[in-house]
């Protein structure tokens, strides 16, 4: 029987074969291959990659991290590989399968990519590979690399998914080779979010490997360059690479120290450094238009929210929804409400703003909320290599929730983005598989009416009958109810 | 050396920079080894100083 690592087992290896491949999450570690399958994840391990691990594993430091659940829950699989009946077609070439072993991780759902995170979220991601880089040192292992593409967020929580990126460390190496990654992919769009106000999905998106300090100096202008953040991790960089342009390869040789006491001195040093940079990157939550939406008094009026949250509790015990996504979640009120009733929230909206907010929130008092900057009518892309390598919202979430929230939404979708009410409706039918919990908001009503801007005429046939008319082509009206003269609330039931 | 046109999204203002074609992070890992080299360093000061503070704080001999 093979150990499994972690408080909450993963499940039982006996059911593994016959499951269809849904995509492969990473095919660059040549020490293994992730597969992801319709509910399981599975990790296909070289016998020299399984030893490293299962030496890890078997740390002290490893036994701590999976308690607090930072790290993921892993357990060596009986199942061999080729009782998998994979194919090369399927996941590309694989492993020695003679020699390769089968891992099953706890499955992390739904994924998300650092260009979906509030800088809060990165800095969160950051700071857990600072602990996991550093702790294990003293059982001679560490980090071998630093992207955030290996941490997931399980509701507000970081977790450290890519465990083959630990490994033996040598002693007398005092070089941590992915000090320049982490650079690039955590403290330097920090700093270009935090000084220059750029979105984290603007920097994140285009670059896979993060920014460069010469792309950063070329933003900040010269002055700036002397703010001591910027000195350490912009100009100074910057202008050593400059210097060496005719590089002869010298600085990427080994160096080794005789003394391991010093060698440990200073990689804690180093970690302390990126510490207290990364501390200093700490978001501020600034605000934004819509982070003050709730509380305005000119939105709403309390009878209106009073209703709206009672219809809301109601629907939220009669579908006893334990998947829940909210759409344009603002500040998090019904996603909170939500994960109240015990479901597991995943709460979008365009607004880095409110969405450091929501996560600040969910994190402090432990609520299952994944908050994620994600505009449904512009969701992210698939990404990377062929597309497939970070697959696209909507492909991650695509029939995933059994209720989705669409409240004080619609007419931004409608009149904004200019997305006709049909296609909107069906794109809700495409995520749920139960439930659609929806406020219709009329015409007339003041916020329709600042969004449409003179051109009412569009609207004009945009009627309560006609909503329910396209809305029975998709679901079935559980149940509606009249909040304001202007907006009603709908539950609604896929077809 | 080459130089290679280098679009950026992030600079909105500065639609297209060229650089000089450099090693990537190069810059981060030099300055990376000029810290490490002063840790190092650090380390050894360290270890003076607490022998200074040792010997001070012994008790002298009668």
């Amino acid at each position: 029987m093979n150990p499994s690592y972690g408080t909450r087992p993963v499940p039982a290896s006996d059911s593994l074969t016959g499951q269809s491949i849904k995509a492969t999450a990473t095919f660059r570690d040549p020490a293994g291959r992730v597969l992801l399958l319709k509910d399981r994840v599975l990790r296909l391990v070289t016998s020299q990659g399984a030893q490293e691990l299962r030496r890890f594993l078997d740390t002290n430091t490893a036994r701590e991290l999976l308690a607090r659940g930072q790290i993921v829950q892993t357990k060596f699989s009986d199942t061999e590989i080729h009782e998998l009946g994979l194919s090369v077609s399927e996941v590309g070439p694989l492993p020695n399968s003679s020699a390769a072993l089968v891992v099953e991780h706890q499955r992390i759902a739904p994924r998300s990519f650092p260009y979906e995170w509030s800088p809060r979220m990165l800095h969160a991601a950051g700071s857990l590979m600072l602990d996991l880089a550093e702790r294990p040192l003293e059982e001679n292992f560490s980090l071998k690399d630093a992207t955030p593409y290996n941490v997931l967020f399980n509701g507000p929580q970081p977790i450290f998914v890519d465990l083959l990126s630990f490994e033996s460390r040598d002693p007398h190496d005092p070089t941590w080779l992915p000090f320049n990654q982490f650079v690039r992919t955590i403290l330097l769009p920090l700093l270009m979010n935090k000084y220059l106000g750029l979105r984290l999905d603007q920097l994140l998106l285009a670059h896979r490997e993060g920014i460069e300090p010469a792309e950063v100096a070329q933003a900040c202008g010269l002055l700036r360059q002397f703010h001591p953040l910027f000195l350490s991790l912009v100009f100074f960089p910057h202008w050593l690479g400059k210097k060496r342009s005719n590089n002869n390869g010298s600085i990427y040789q080994q160096r080794k120290l005789s003394n391991p006491e010093q060698v440990r001195f200073i990689l804690q040093r180093q970690f302390r450094q990126l510490r207290r940079q990364l501390d200093k990157l700490q978001p501020s939550g600034r605000d934004s238009e819509w982070s003050g939406y709730m509380t305005a008094d000119r939105h709403f009026s309390e009878d209106y929210l009073q209703a709206k949250q009672s219809f809301v509790a109601e629907a939220l015990e009669s579908t006893a929804a334990r998947k829940v996504l909210d759409v344009g979640c603002n500040t998090g009120h019904f996603s909170r409400l939500a994960a109240e009733h015990g479901a597991s929230v995943v709460a979008i909206d365009q607004d880095p703003a409110v969405i450091d907010l929501v996560w600040k929130q969910a994190a402090a008092n432990r609520l299952d909320i994944l908050p994620l900057v994600v505009n449904l009518a512009r969701p992210t892309p698939a990404v990377g290599w062929r597309n497939q390598e970070c697959p696209s919202f909507l492909d991650r979430t695509r029939g995933e929730f059994d209720l989705v929230l669409m409240l004080a939404v619609l007419h931004h979708l409608l009149v904004s983005e200019q997305v006709p009410l049909p296609a909107i409706l069906e794109l809700a039918a495409e995520l749920t598989s139960k439930f659609l919990l929806i406020e219709f908001v009329l015409p007339a009503d003041p916020m329709f009416h600042s969004l449409v801007r003179g051109r009412e005429e569009l609207y004009c046939e945009l009627t309560r009958e006609s909503f329910e008319h396209f809305a029975n082509e998709f679901f079935t009206i559980t149940r509606a109810h009249c909040l304001t003269d202007t907006r009603w609330i709908y539950l609604l039931r896929k077809l | 050396m080459f130089v290679e046109p280098h679009s950026t999204v992030l600079l909105s203002h500065a639609s297209i920079a060229f650089l000089l074609y450099t090693d990537p992070g190069s810059g981060i890992l030099v300055w990376q080894l000029l810290l490490a080299a002063f840790f190092g360093a650090m380390f050894y000061l360290r270890k003076v100083k607490d022998l200074i503070v040792r010997r001070r704080h012994r008790p002298r001999a009668e």
